[in-house]
C-alpha cells in the first residue's frame, strides 16, 4: 500500500510556529532502501529572483553532500536533470523546486514523501522552496536572503526520513509565534535568520539521526545507544524529550519517549559516556512532532538522570528509568 | 682473645653491608596490598546552543571528575641489584565519576551525578633504593602499565595507559634473617593516566596514589 504524506515542515524564518525547549531529533520509521542509492532526484526549470534554477540544483547537491558526508552512513543522490513538473505533483519522481505559496506566509519549504504504509520504503520525495521569500546562493550568505543549501539541507533530511529535531530555545515573538534564541541541530524547525549560512552544518544531533536510520554495518557496530523510560509516579510519559549530552564532545542529541510506557531509543550515538535530561514538551507545538490528537503530558519538572550514561559499541547499554517530578 | 677478636673483626665487617640499599634481600619477593586513587579533574564541559551571531546560548554547564578511590593490588617482584629491584603488579580499584550541574536553562532537577567504575590494571615498575639502615629502606619507583575501566553496568570497557612516579618506605619484620622475610612496604606519588572513561575532552588525568603493600621474600 503506498500512501501519499506531508512530512515536515520546512525551516520557517523569523517567527515561527514552534516552540522548543527541547532536544531530539525524530525518525519517522520510514528510509530508502539501501538499492535506491543514489537517489536520483529532478529539479523544476523555474528561475526565481537571485536564483536559477542551476543554481538551485548546484546547491540542492551541495545540500545532498552534507548528508552523505556522514562517515556513519551510505547514501547518495544524483541529479536526472531539469524538468517542468512542480514539485506537489504525484508522479512517482523525486521533484525539488521552487513554488510560490504566498498563503504559507511562515514556511520557507516543504518536503514530502511516497512511500509504502507497511514497510516503510520510501519511493520518491519531493521538496519545493517558497519563493515568497527572498532567496541566495551566494557562498557567504547574502543579507536580507535565506540561504537555499541551508534550508534545503534542512529539507533534504525529511527527504531522507527524519523529522524535525528540537535543540533549540525559542521565545515568542512581538507578531505571533517564535523567534529563535539558538539551536544546535539543521532539522530544528526554525531556520536562522536571513543571511545566516550555519544550516549548511550537520550539528551531533542530525547524525545521530541519519546515522540511526542509514548506519552501515561497519557503523552500527561502534555506534551504540541509550534507551530507558521517563515515568512519574511510576506511570511512563509520552512524548517527554530526553537529551542526551556527551561532555568529552559537546554533542547534544536526544528523542522522545514514544510510548505509554514512557520508553525512548536514542541511537547512531559516539562510544562515550553520557549526561541525560528528560523535560516536558511544553513549549512547542506538538503536532509538529506527533499526530495533532496525540495526548502528551506536560506537567513535570526538567530533571536529570542522577547517573552518567555509557553507550557502548553496537548495544545499547542497562536501560535507565528517569522519574520526573510533577511540576 | 686473638680469638675473640677475630671474631668480631667478621661482625663489624658485616655491618657497613646490611647499611646498603636493598639491606636484607631475598632476590625474589610477592607484594600484597591497597592502594588509594587520588581525585583527578575531568575538567568541565557546557552544553551549547548556537546563536544566529555565531555566539553559544547555555542550556547547562558541567563540572567533571573522577572521585578518589580503593582497590587491591598484588605482583611480584625480582632484584637485578643490590639496589635495584623490578616488579609486575596486578590491581582492581573502583571509583566514582562525578559530574556537578549548574546553570540549568530550564531549572532541572538533580545536580549531582554519580556513576561507579571499575578498573583493572597491570603495571610494570622498578624500584630504586637509594637509603637504607637497619630495618628500613627508602626508595623510588616509576611505572608504566595498561588497564581497563568499565563502567558498572559492564556496558562500555576503554583501555587506559598510565605512568606512575614516586616516593616510599622499606620496613622488614624482625631482623633480616636468611632469604625468607616479609614487611610492610607503603609508597606515595603521582599518576599520569590517558584513556579510559572520561567526561573531559582531554584524555589525560592526572592525580595522586598511594599504597601500602606486604612482602614476603622468597
Amino acid at each position: 500500500m503506498t500512501a501519499r504524506r506531508t512530512a515536515v515542515f520546512a525551516a520557517l524564518g523569523l517567527a515561527l510556529m514552534l516552540a522548543t525547549g527541547v532536544d531530539a531529533y525524530l525518525p519517522f520509521g520510514i528510509r530508502w532502501l539501501d538499492s535506491a542509492m543514489p537517489i536520483r532526484y529532478y529539479v523544476t526549470n523555474r528561475d526565481v529572483p537571485g536564483v536559477t534554477a542551476p543554481q538551485l540544483q548546484e546547491a540542492t547537491q551541495r545540500a545532498f553532500g552534507a548528508w552523505s558526508g556522514v562517515s556513519t552512513v551510505d547514501i547518495g543522490a544524483q541529479f536526472g536533470g531539469f524538468v517542468s513538473n512542480e514539485p506537489l505533483v504525484s508522479d512517482s519522481t523525486s521533484v525539488v523546486g521552487f513554488m510560490a505559496r504566498p498563503d504559507l506566509d511562515r514556511v520557507l519549504g516543504m518536503a514530502f514523501f511516497e512511500y509504502d504504509l507497511t514497510t516503510g520504503v520510501i519511493h520518491s520525495s519531493d521538496v519545493f522552496l517558497n519563493s515568497t521569500f527572498p532567496w541566495s546562493v551566494a557562498a557567504n550568505g547574502e543579507a536580507g536572503r535565506f540561504d537555499v543549501q541551508s534550508v534545503m539541507t534542512h529539507e533534504l533530511g525529511h527527504f531522507l526520513g527524519l523529522g524535525h529535531s528540537a535543540i533549540g530555545e525559542t521565545e515568542p515573538a512581538a507578531g505571533g509565534g517564535r523567534t529563535i534564541l539558538g539551536k544546535r541541530a539543521v532539522m530544528f524547525p526554525i531556520a536562522y535568520p536571513r543571511g545566516n549560512i550555519e544550516d549548511r552544518t550537520l550539528e551531533a544531533d542530525d547524525i545521530a539521526g541519519i546515522s540511526d536510520v542509514y548506519a552501515t554495518p561497519d557503523a552500527n557496530r561502534n555506534l551504540g545507544a541509550i534507551s530507558g523510560r521517563v515515568t512519574l509516579n511510576g506511570v511512563g510519559l509520552f512524548g517527554a524529550h530526553v537529551t542526551v549530552f556527551n561532555p568529552s564532545t559537546g554533542a547534544l542529541a536526544a528523542g522522545y519517549t514514544l510510548d505509554t510506557q514512557g520508553r525512548f531509543v536514542i541511537a547512531g550515538l559516539p562510544v562515550g559516556t553520557y549526561i541525560v535530561r528528560a523535560e516536558p514538551l511544553d513549549d512547542v507545538d506538538l503536532d509538529s512532532v506527533f499526530d495533532e490528537d496525540t495526548v502528551v503530558n506536560i506537567n513535570f519538572r526538567p530533571m536529570f538522570y542522577e547517573k552518567q550514561v555509557a553507550v557502548p559499541p553496537g548495544g545499547t547499554g542497562p536501560g535507565i528509568e528517569i522519574k520526573v517530578r510533577a511540576k | 682473645m686473638p680469638a675473640i677478636a677475630a671474631a668480631q673483626t667478621p661482625a663489624a665487617a658485616q655491618k657497613p653491608a646490611a647499611q646498603k640499599p636493598a639491606a636484607p634481600s631475598s632476590g625474589k619477593e610477592f607484594v600484597v596490598g591497597g592502594s588509594w586513587l587520588g581525585p583527578m579533574g575531568m575538567g568541565t564541559s557546557s552544553a551549547e546552543l548556537l546563536r544566529s551571531n555565531g555566539s553559544t546560548l547555555t542550556l547547562f554547564d558541567t563540572d567533571n571528575s573522577l572521585g578518589s578511590g580503593f582497590g587491591l593490588t598484588g605482583g611480584v617482584g625480582f632484584e637485578l641489584t643490590k639496589s635495584i629491584w623490578i616488579e609486575v603488579l596486578g590491581g582492581y580499584s573502583r571509583a566514582t565519576l562525578h559530574s556537578e550541574i549548574s546553570g540549568d536553562f530550564e531549572d532541572a532537577d538533580v545536580e549531582l551525578l554519580s556513576a561507579d567504575i571499575s578498573r583493572f590494571s597491570v603495571e610494570g615498575a622498578a624500584l630504586w633504593y637509594f637509603a637504607a639502615g637497619g630495618a628500613n629502606a627508602w626508595f623510588a619507583r616509576g611505572g608504566g602499565g595498561w588497564g581497563r575501566e568499565l563502567d558498572l553496568g559492564r556496558a562500555l570497557a576503554e583501555d587506559t595507559f598510565h605512568g606512575t612516579a614516586g616516593f616510599g618506605w622499606r620496613h622488614w619484620w624482625g631482623q633480616p634473617k636468611g632469604r625468607t622475610r616479609s614487611g610492610l612496604r607503603a609508597s606515595g606519588g603521582v599518576e599520569i593516566r590517558t584513556g579510559g572513561l572520561t567526561l573531559s575532552e582531554s584524555s589525560v588525568r592526572v592525580g595522586p596514589i598511594a599504597a601500602v603493600h606486604v612482602f614476603f621474600g622468597f
